[in-house]
């Protein structure tokens, strides 16, 4: 095999798509880099970013509230825009993959659900804590207990789906349905008891924001982000296997229960984590998967970081028009993905009906 | 040597399975045979480790259970029955992900397989667009793949295959238990579930002919394709004859009790 591999040219071959992905990626970096630099110079106070790069080039410089709105407000809010859109389309790309799936999201594993019970618990509940533990976590507290209640689910499904060493994704799917109904339900019974201001507060939460950006709030959940995102392509040879099936997966050589923890761990993490500090944003996780594998294919060794580049580059999109939309106030950025997500998705579905179809 | 003594398998209360051994030789095609249910898939998930089961299992005198998947992988690949893909990879996607999941395959090496199960042509295709026995045939490239050398090291290399002609046409039929018999002369080890007896008769080396969970006999075709043998596990009557042009090939029909004439 060794004196076969060394003859031939990388040349192109026919079903062979691993030059596009590549292709793409790169194209998907660039764009990134510039929605990234663009959106610094996008938000309520004006101060476009051609300005901002003028009086660098100028050696002007900014004032101290231009400064402040650049470093503390803008940057830390496009950090963490490309975290979360990162975590959330590679979060789904591994389920989709892992569940053999083209309709799994992170939610399937508890995320979403046990994220949005913790969030309740703390807003309707928060107000009964101690006040020296209200003072420790402060605005902390709901990104906390979200992302404690995505863990805590995470584990439990696992749990309830492992049995002598093995997870069975089904198991796991349908305890999933499970959870979430009782999760709803004790959610139901929460805002069954909430004032106003504390149904404002979880209407908010759950329509997702990246208002709340703070760099205190980027360095707590990058490394969850990361470590996802870092092993994603650890991954990659061990998802393409999977479509062949758990067992075809093995006979390839696939330690296919270590991998399953594996992803699953990782996706609890990062998911969790990105949705304790934005809060519930949709169609992300679903959507991006689904565009890339009609451009490039279902290849994972180039689907994940795809995924990861255009779900940051879509989450900045979307947030740079949560913020002038309705300028000076925000709008909750779930529901531009949703307005702008849904037609197009619909459009794509229409075209490429014939590439979706398993 | 593949290798499987007092192997028992149960399914809940049920054994499916009971204190049975087999094996089969390197450079040798061994058949499993023997009617529905009689536990032939059932002994070949056993051996790949793919359903649990008791017993000892060993390829050339290591035991399997002890082995991690991607040591085993460098040694057998598995054709299963049949593969649904979750996602829309082409033909040379799915070929070269067998070699990938455990290193990396070289393009030339997928199209050669894919022209050895004569799918030439198709490497840009959609695999789920494919006909049942075009993907039977893709699967089998992908195996191919896997352990392409019969031999490595010295070591066998070993191809276990689920009916891996129940979807093709009598031509690729054929075409395919050459790649088998192809594989095993080059001194790899072969082991396929039958469920056709003349082509059995035709290609193997070793017959293991199964009922109930046991192996009744496993021999040389010519012992164990006996009227005997046959209708005991099939319980059906047969019509065998062993024209000894073909050197003592048995050829097998069923009896039926009243033939249609065509009008």
């Amino acid at each position: 095999m060794a004196e076969i591999s060394q003859n031939i040219p990388k040349a192109h071959f026919a079903g062979d798509r691993q030059q596009r992905g590549r292709y793409v990626t790169i194209a998907l970096s660039i764009a990134l880099v510039f929605t990234a630099i663009n959106s610094l110079g996008v938000g309520a106070t004006g101060l476009p970013i051609w300005e901002i790069l003028a009086r660098f080039l100028n050696g002007i410089g900014l004032t101290h509230t231009e400064s402040i709105v650049l470093f503390d407000i803008r940057m830390p809010r496009m950090v963490m825009g490309v975290l979360v859109g990162s975590a959330l389309s590679v979060s789904g790309t591994i389920m989709q993959g892992l569940f053999r799936n083209p309709l799994a999201d992170p939610g399937l594993i508890g995320v979403g659900s046990g994220a949005a019970l913790g969030a309740i618990i703390a807003i309707v509940l928060g107000s009964y804590l101690p006040a020296q533990l209200a003072a420790t976590f402060g605005p902390s507290l709901v990104p906390f207990a979200a992302f404690v209640g995505a863990w805590a689910t995470t584990l439990l499904l696992y749990r309830v789906s492992t049995r002598g060493g093995r997870t069975s994704v089904a198991v796991m799917l349908l305890a999933g349905i499970a959870v979430g109904a009782l999760s709803g339900a004790v959610s139901g019974i929460l805002i069954y008891i909430a004032d106003d201001s504390e149904l404002r507060d979880l209407t908010f939460w759950g329509m997702g924001s990246l208002a709340g950006a703070t760099w205190t709030k980027v360095w707590v959940a990058a490394p969850m982000i990361l470590i996802a995102l870092l092993s994603a392509p650890a991954l990659a040879r061990a998802l393409n296997a999977m479509a062949l099936g758990e067992t075809s997966a093995m006979h390839m050589g696939i330690n296919v229960q270590r991998m399953k923890r594996f992803a699953i761990l990782a996706v609890a993490g990062a998911t969790g984590a990105a949705v304790a500090i934005s809060g519930g944003i949709g169609f992300v996780g679903i959507v991006v998967p689904h565009l890339l594998r009609i451009s490039i294919g279902p290849d994972h060794r180039y689907l994940l970081p795809a995924s990861a580049l255009l779900g940051a580059i879509i989450l900045l999109i979307a947030d740079m028009v949560a913020r002038v939309a309705v300028a000076p106030s925000d709008l909750p950025i779930g529901i531009i993905t949703a307005i702008l997500g849904g037609p197009f998705f619909l459009y794509i579905l229409l075209r490429n009906r014939g590439m979706l179809e398993a | 040597m593949f290798n499987a003594s007092h192997l028992n398998v149960r399914y809940g209360q049920r054994a499916i399975i009971h204190d049975l051994s087999f094996s089969a030789k390197a450079g040798e095609l061994t058949a499993i045979v023997g009617p529905n249910g009689s536990g032939k898939s059932t002994l070949l998930k056993a051996i790949t480790g793919e359903i649990a089961s008791s017993g000892d299992i060993s390829l050339d005198g290591a035991n399997i259970r002890s082995a991690s998947p991607s040591e085993l992988a460098t040694r057998r690949a598995v054709l299963p029955q049949s593969t649904t893909i979750a996602f829309p990879f082409t033909v040379m996607e799915i070929v070269r992900i067998g070699v990938e999941a455990g290193g990396s395959a070289s393009p030339s090496l997928a199209l050669r397989a894919l022209s050895r199960v004569g799918l030439a042509g198709y490497e840009g295709r959609t695999y789920n667009e494919l006909s049942g026995g075009e993907q039977q045939r893709c699967q089998l490239a992908r195996v191919l793949c896997q352990v392409w050398e019969p031999t490595r090291d010295d070591h066998p290399n070993w191809l276990l295959l689920d009916e891996p002609v129940s979807a093709l046409d009598i031509g690729h039929q054929l075409e395919v238990m050459r790649i088998a018999r192809d594989y095993a002369d080059n001194g790899g080890g072969v082991i396929a579930v039958m469920h056709d007896l003349n082509l059995t008769a035709m290609f193997a080396d070793s017959v293991a002919l199964m009922r109930g969970g046991e192996i009744l006999r496993q021999d040389t075709p010519q012992k164990v394709l006996t009227n005997a043998y046959l209708s005991e596990a099939y319980g059906c009557p047969l019509q065998i004859s062993t024209p000894p042009a073909d050197g003592n090939i048995p050829y097998i029909l069923p009896q039926a009790a009243q033939i249609h004439q065509p009008r």
